[in-house]
């Protein structure tokens, strides 16, 4: 990304917290709740656009249920989507834990022969 | 909802911004007051009481109650959610403006030559001092000096943008409340007195000289600041509004203006951004280019000795966390002895606490600024009920 202008203030961000790491999640929370709002707001014009041409379209959406395949693309979507934001919950139960397990034991093996 | 400004150096923010911008604006909104007040009673309920308790006394001040409060999680949150949403109203303004970065100045250039009267004088060999040069004040990105394009006016751009999102509503569609407000205390408060010649110093966008103009059309009005982009900025949008202005780059601690000059010198949010030297000097210089009889005003922050412990803390916390390192050492000085140093007579000083213009009748404004006694917790503050400080003296 090529900006032009900056974007943030020189200097030290200040530590609020004990821990840095909680300092980080909560600029990471709030740039995610602007832009879940943001989303938000666009919906809202969206519908009210929309809505301009097809007057029922707000009644139309609330109403809306997804059948048969919609309904089941619909489901598997929520499942991933929960999956990935609570992934690192999951970590150590998963299979990954053993995949990982065996990752890092060949990147370790190929890291000894080269600096052997 | 933060519409766009409505004059002509404004630009259309996409759908996007103007949400954004109201969500931030509102974050603000939400920690300065619900969650300011959850702290107040926080720190009344819980922390005064326990310190009382171990020490025999209540905090005697700021500086204590700041220490007490860093260990709460209430005010982690608290100031790390305001820290975020200072750099947040920033960032909501400063892509439309990158965007516009051109076009922007071109119209800068094409206003400066209608025919309103205003004047603007830039000097290049000027330094621009270290307390604009080496701080993102306000973390405000590239400051005030910055530039990014030939003519730039984009900083000026994001300071008049940015205070829009920042004020929520609560300066006014022109964000000129404060100068609203201290150009109608003028008029109500020294019925005598007309300004035939003014200067404001530290002027950033202009935006609390423009009151001035309007209010006395037969005086003639000066701005002075060090940042040549905001300069530019403040001429532009003031030629917009049609009011004229002569905005000249200068520093406030070396004013090119001969003595007895100004009827009235004026300075908003400015003297607490300064190293305490600077502060000295430039009142100093206003006692040396007023006239006798003339009238310095400037409005500020509270001081600290007419401040209760916890009011000290809270408004000193922009000093740790908003890159402004000047405002306590400021706050902690003793405002009639730094009138008193700059050469003006022992009676010759005045403080006031005012309502917002915007937010009152004429009648109640007008009682307010007679009575005395009017400290409170609101003082100084952008919130509910807010009042403005100022404090100056005759020469």
């Amino acid at each position: 990304m090529s900006e032009r202008m900056p974007r943030s203030a020189k200097g030290r961000r200040p530590a609020f917290f004990e821990d840095k790491a909680l300092d980080a999640m909560v600029t990471m929370l709030l740039e995610l709740t602007t832009e879940l709002w943001v989303t938000k707001e666009r919906m809202a014009a969206l519908e009210a656009v929309l809505a301009e041409s097809a007057p029922d379209l707000v009644a139309r959406i609330e109403a809306w249920e997804p059948e048969g395949g919609a309904r089941a693309a619909l489901d598997a979507k929520r499942a991933e989507y929960l999956q990935t934001i609570l992934r690192t919950l999951e970590a150590e139960f998963t299979p990954r834990a053993e995949i990982q397990k065996a990752q890092d034991d060949f990147a370790d093996a190929t890291l000894a022969e080269a600096d052997a | 909802m933060i519409t766009d400004l409505t004059h002509e150096m404004s630009m259309t923010a996409s759908r996007d911004e103007r949400a954004r911008k109201s969500f931030v604006a509102q974050l603000r909104g939400h920690v300065l007051v619900n969650m300011a007040d959850n702290m107040h009673r926080h720190y009344h309920d819980q922390v005064a009481p326990r310190y009382e308790r171990e020490h025999g006394e209540p905090p005697a001040d700021g500086p204590t109650v700041h220490k007490l409060m860093k260990e709460e999680d209430y005010f982690r949150f608290y100031s790390s959610i305001r820290y975020n949403a200072q750099e947040m109203v920033w960032r909501s303004v400063i892509p439309g403006i990158e965007r516009n970065l051109e076009s922007l100045a071109g119209k800068a250039r094409s206003l400066s030559d209608r025919d309103v009267g205003g004047t603007l004088t830039l000097d290049p060999d000027f330094e621009v001092p270290k307390n604009v040069t080496r701080l993102d004040v306000h973390l405000a990105p590239g400051c005030y000096h910055s530039e990014f394009t030939d003519g730039d006016v984009a900083t000026g751009a994001i300071y008049d943008q940015g205070l829009n999102v920042f004020a929520a509503g609560m300066m006014g569609e022109h964000l000129c409340d404060i100068g609203d407000s201290f150009s109608n205390y003028v008029r109500l408060r020294f019925k005598d007195f007309k300004p035939g010649r003014m200067l404001d110093m530290g002027c950033t966008v202009g935006h609390n000289t423009l009151p001035f103009a309007k209010l006395f059309p037969e005086c003639e009005v000066h701005a002075i600041d060090v940042a040549a982009p905001a300069l530019r900025y403040a001429h532009a949008r003031a030629q917009a509004l049609e009011v004229p202005v002569h905005f000249r780059q200068m520093s406030a601690t070396k004013l090119d203006y001969p003595d007895n000059h100004f009827d009235l010198v004026f300075s908003s949010m400015f003297l607490h951004e300064l190293p305490l030297k600077d502060i000295r000097r430039a009142l100093a210089e206003a006692h040396r280019v007023l006239k006798p009889g003339g009238i310095l005003l400037t409005m500020e922050l509270p001081p600290n000795n007419q401040s209760a412990p916890y009011d000290s803390f809270y408004l000193d916390w922009d000093s740790y966390y908003n890159q402004e390192p000047y405002y306590k050492p400021f706050r902690d000085q003793d405002y009639p002895t730094l009138i008193a140093d700059a050469g003006f007579g022992g009676d010759a000083y005045f403080e006031t606490v005012m309502p917002s213009w915007g937010h009152s009748d004429e009648a109640f404004f007008d009682q307010v600024i007679h009575a005395d006694g009017r400290f409170n917790d609101k003082t100084g503050r952008l919130t509910d009920g807010i009042c403005w400080y100022g404090f100056g003296a005759r020469k």
